[in-house]
This record gives structure tokens, C-alpha cells and sequence, in this order.
């Protein structure tokens, strides 16, 4: 069985931890690696040949945004693996720039716990049925 | 051949060459059909909201469709995914043609309720729901 290797930045240690409990939930276990910020991000993985099977985004972070993030992804030519936005902007025109610049998706953030966990391992089950493919 | 799906809003557009499974996908849900040769598809008939679903393209087919729809989401099952990483959301497994519970359990769940794609609206994005 192939490892799913996901990578979250986002600046909210507190998202993370609710996505990496809900993922305790599910048969395969995602591994995770996460960055605090877009500049640790970009140094990570600049460093490293590595790369996520699917990269969590947090649309709102200090310093560059997430728009700014897909961005340097291109500058870089990044685009082996999906890249799903996390936000708490449900109406938001900023999405359409996200999908133009290779976004595949928006998550919502939800404070509703049990709707924020439906989403995530909704989110969890499709990208890893993909690696089958 | 193209095949239109309907959900709420949101079209799904399977176009293949009637390729294992494909001809036969849309016999369990009650949903509407257009046929057309995958390489001669109108892609003028397309909106914006629509999810392409291409059983294994060749590389002219994605460019084309490229050109015609630059911001729908596609999808790819078979080979071809690797002509255009930068359009092509995800390669679906196989099963999606032919297991029921897949697409009802692990592909609608995550793209009907989780995630958000441009509605009708133009310049605007409705919740969750396509």
C-alpha cells in the first residue's frame, strides 16, 4: 500500500491539529509535514526531492498569501501534485484567481467540528483513491 | 462519445471513445446524454461550471480542450494526464466508470459537499452544493 504523504501550510496550529486528529479516524493514515508559513514552506521545498501527494493550503496567512503561494509554485514549475485551499471565506472572488493559478479545490474551515470533519475525510478518501490511478 | 451529467447545477461531461465501462456509466443514475466523438466534441456547448471527465485522451485532445475551456476542472482516467499536469485536477482510478459505490461514496461526497467550484453566478462562488 503507497504512503500518502500531505503536506499543510498553514499558519494556525490549531487547524492542523484538528485535521491530524480527524485523520486518526480513517484506515490509511496520512504522514504528515507542515509548515508554519509560505517562507518555511518555500525553503522546504526547495531543499528537499521530496514531494506531498496532495498539499493543504491555508488561504490566509501572514506574509504571502496563499494566491501569492500558488504563484511561486508555478515560478517553480510545481505542479506534480494537487494543491486544495483552506479557508474560511465561504463567497470570496480571490477563489477564481486560486483555480486560474492551478488551485484544485477550496476546503471550508468549518467551527462546526462534525461538518469540518465530514469535509476533511471526504477530502482524505478522494486524494488517496487518486494514487491508485 | 460525451456523456452529460447533471447534478443540481453542475454538469459532469464524460467524453470517451466508448472505451470499456464509459458507454455504460451513467445506466445507474437518471441523467441526461450527449454523445459525441471525443475528438470532435463541441466544447462550445460547455459553460463554465462544467467537469470534464476525459477516458483516456491523447495529447491533442487535452490541448484542445485547454484552449476551449481554460478554467474547468478535468479529470482524467487512463494515460494522458501527464501532457497537461497543470489542467488536469486528478487521474481517477478505472473503478469510477464501473463501481457505483465509488463514485457515490468517495468521489460525490468530496466534490459535491467538500469543496467549492465557481457556481452559475458569474464572479461569485457559492457554498458547498454544485
Amino acid at each position: 500500500m503507497q504512503n500518502f504523504n500531505v503536506w499543510i501550510v498553514d499558519d494556525n496550529p490549531d487547524d492542523i491539529e484538528r485535521i491530524v486528529r480527524i485523520c486518526k479516524k480513517i484506515e490509511k493514515q496520512p504522514i504528515f509535514k507542515t509548515f508554519e508559513d509560505a517562507h518555511t514552506f518555500y525553503e522546504g521545498i526547495q531543499n528537499t526531492t521530496e514531494r506531498p501527494n496532495l498539499l493543504l493550503l491555508d488561504y490566509d496567512m501572514p506574509g504571502d498569501n496563499g494566491d501569492k503561494v500558488l504563484e511561486k509554485l508555478k515560478e517553480l514549475g510545481e505542479e506534480s501534485f494537487p494543491v486544495v485551499m483552506m479557508t474560511g471565506r465561504l463567497v470570496d472572488t480571490t477563489h477564481t484567481e486560486c483555480y486560474k493559478l492551478g488551485a484544485r479545490g477550496f476546503v471550508f474551515k468549518s467551527f462546526d467540528y462534525d461538518i469540518f470533519k465530514k469535509d476533511v475525510l471526504s477530502l482524505f478518501t478522494f486524494w488517496y483513491s487518486t494514487l491508485e490511478a | 462519445m460525451m456523456t452529460q451529467k447533471h447534478w443540481n447545477n453542475r454538469k459532469y461531461i464524460l467524453m470517451h471513445d466508448d472505451h470499456s465501462g464509459a458507454a455504460n456509466w451513467s445506466q445507474s443514475t437518471n441523467l441526461e446524454h450527449l454523445s459525441f466523438p471525443l475528438s470532435g466534441a463541441d466544447l462550445t456547448l460547455l459553460t463554465e461550471d462544467a467537469v470534464l471527465i476525459l477516458v483516456e485522451p491523447e495529447k491533442n485532445h487535452i490541448e484542445h480542450i485547454i484552449d476551449k475551456c481554460p478554467i474547468n476542472p478535468i479529470f482524467v482516467i487512463g494515460e494522458g494526464a501527464q501532457h497537461a499536469p497543470h489542467r488536469v485536477w486528478a487521474k481517477l482510478p478505472s473503478k469510477f466508470l464501473t463501481d457505483d459505490e465509488y463514485l457515490n461514496q468517495v468521489f460525490l461526497p468530496f466534490w459535491q459537499d467538500a469543496i467549492l467550484l465557481p457556481s452559475d453566478d458569474v464572479g461569485a462562488f457559492k457554498s458547498a452544493k454544485f
